[in-house]
Parts: structure tokens; C-alpha cells; sequence
């Protein structure tokens, strides 16, 4: 429940660029921090996604796995237009998370405020799916 | 409880050396070049682009408001601040995060200490607390010509550029 799949993680550790700069310290440009939570009742993923329009964010559920998408234009850079510095994420980010087998993403909510995005998805409880129980007389 | 993944706590490790590092280096302000900074030891992440009349430093706060950051132009260098309570309670930053316009201190509280004890994480990569940053500007800036704005967790502020006329004091004719 609690792992990702390696091969992402290999995948994005080879990276698929060809600037050494492109990762900082263990660090992918190319996704995005996240929280992950688990209750009783709901399971809350809660993404850093700094300048991003709602429009420009996808958020999906599909085979098991939620995908968090966002996009922004690029920022120009020319000969008039040198960056000095350039630490922050790029103009694209995904993140995937496996999700529990009990999750009911028809119910999902997603909100993005001050650059955060909050995805919950309700949890079917466990014991309900436990079978008929008969009482002895 | 949640298992704590060993590179998280090295890398945490890392950046609060990161920090003293930094903390150093603004104390000797002047007096010596830049401390050299760990990799990864950032707080805030910025660009720093310059074109022909200004520089503009974009920093990633997600999560902040633009009443919690504060920037300031400091001698040769901008230092951007963005503090929050101290709380590293996933619910307040997560579910608390749409309710807590509303719903403002005590009652945040309130169900945080509920939801506690049932909870558990499976990834804390978000960073909680407050955030700083000094960024060193290269050139003589404008500091009352300066503009700030903040949106969607993105702040940039532009620095006009002096003129070069500015710098050069005051010229003396020879005749």
C-alpha cells in the first residue's frame, strides 16, 4: 500500500534530461512535494503546486493510482532575459500516488488555494464488506 | 506511528546545517564572500532573472499568504520571510487549509487533536513551518522604485536597476 512503484523511482532518478542541473540534492524538478494521509474515513494527498492556474492542473484516478498533473507556460528567457538563478520546479510537474484498494474516487474533491492543492477521497470502511453475520438463537 | 524513511532524516540533517550555514553568512554580511551554501539546504526555492532595466526574483511560498510574507531589501541583498505558526499538523495544512479562512485558530484546533490519533502518513515531503531566504542581488537596485506582488503561492518582486549615472557621484570638468 505504502510503496511507490521502483521503476518511477528509477526512472526519475535517470531523468530524462540531459543538464546535470536539472536535479538539486535528491531533489526532481519534474514533480511535486506532497503529503500523504491516510484516516479512517478518507485519504488526503496535499500537493505544493506553486503558480499554477486551476485550469492548468489535471487531476486524475485511474488503475489504482491518483495523477497529479499541472502545467504552466514557460517563461521566456532570450538575451535580454538571463536568469542568475534558477532553483524553482519547471513549467510542468506529475506525481502519481498508489491509492487503497478501498478508495471511492467518484467522491473525490479537489481544491487549490495559495498554491496548494488538497485532493480527499473518501474510504469505503473495512467491515462492511465483512459478509452476513447470524445470529445464534 | 509512521516508519521514518533514514534519507528523509539525513537530508533533514543536512538542511538545518544548511541553515546555520546561511544564518553565518548573513552575520558576516560584508565583511566576507557568499558562505558557500549545502545543496539542498534551501528554504524557499527562487529564479533571479535580469533583463536591461531590472531584476526580478520569483520564490516559490505555497501555502502562505500574502499577509504572512514579508520581503525586505537588505543592504546588497532581498530577504524574503514567510512564517506560519509553528504547527506541523498534517490535518491543519491539508483539510484545515480550505476551512481555515473561516474557521480561523481555536476551532482548527480543535479537530486536530481529534484526528490525530487515527491518522497515518504514508509521505510528509511538504515543508510546514516558516520559511527564509536571503538573495543576494548583484547590482544597485532602486529599493523605492521596487514592486511586489503574490499570487497562487508565486511572489515576485522587480527591482529596477539604478542608472549607471546614479552610481558615479559627481563628476568634475576639467577645463
Amino acid at each position: 500500500m505504502n510503496t511507490t512503484n521502483p521503476f518511477d523511482e528509477i526512472e526519475q532518478f535517470l531523468g530524462r534530461s540531459p543538464f546535470s542541473g536539472e536535479r538539486t540534492w535528491g531533489r526532481d524538478l519534474r514533480t511535486a512535494d506532497i503529503d500523504v494521509a491516510e484516516y479512517d474515513d478518507e485519504f488526503v494527498v496535499v500537493a505544493d503546486l506553486p503558480g499554477f492556474d486551476r485550469d492548468g492542473i489535471d487531476v486524475r484516478t485511474d488503475d489504482g493510482r491518483l495523477t497529479i498533473a499541472a502545467e504552466r507556460d514557460a517563461e521566456r528567457e532570450d538575451a535580454d532575459r538571463r536568469y542568475l538563478r534558477r532553483e524553482r520546479r519547471h513549467e510542468s510537474v506529475t506525481r502519481t500516488v498508489e491509492l487503497p484498494a478501498t478508495v471511492r474516487p467518484e467522491d473525490a474533491t479537489a481544491t487549490y488555494r495559495h498554491g496548494v492543492l488538497t485532493v480527499a477521497i473518501p474510504l469505503d470502511a473495512l467491515d462492511t464488506d465483512e459478509g452476513h453475520r447470524i445470529d445464534v438463537n | 506511528m509512521t516508519r521514518r524513511d533514514p534519507f528523509d532524516e539525513i537530508e533533514e540533517l543536512l538542511e538545518r546545517m544548511g541553515r546555520e550555514f546561511e544564518e553565518l553568512g548573513g552575520t558576516l554580511d560584508g565583511t566576507a564572500p557568499e558562505v558557500p551554501r549545502l545543496p539542498g539546504a534551501r528554504d524557499v526555492d527562487v529564479d533571479v532573472i535580469e533583463d536591461d532595466e531590472s531584476i526580478t526574483v520569483v520564490a516559490d511560498l505555497p501555502g502562505f499568504d500574502a499577509d504572512d510574507v514579508d520581503v525586505e531589501l537588505r543592504d546588497d541583498a532581498l530577504v524574503i520571510a514567510g512564517s506560519r505558526e509553528e504547527s506541523t499538523d498534517f490535518a491543519l495544512a491539508g483539510e484545515g487549509d480550505a476551512e481555515r479562512e473561516d474557521a480561523e485558530g481555536a476551532d482548527a484546533n480543535d479537530g486536530d487533536s481529534e484526528t490525530d490519533d487515527d491518522v497515518r502518513y504514508h509521505r510528509r515531503e511538504r515543508r510546514l513551518r516558516s520559511v527564509s531566504r536571503r538573495v543576494p542581488i548583484p547590482q544597485r537596485v532602486e529599493a523605492d522604485a521596487a514592486t511586489a506582488s503574490f499570487d497562487a503561492g508565486v511572489l515576485t518582486v522587480t527591482l529596477p536597476k539604478r542608472s549607471p549615472d546614479d552610481d558615479r557621484g559627481h563628476t568634475i570638468d576639467v577645463s
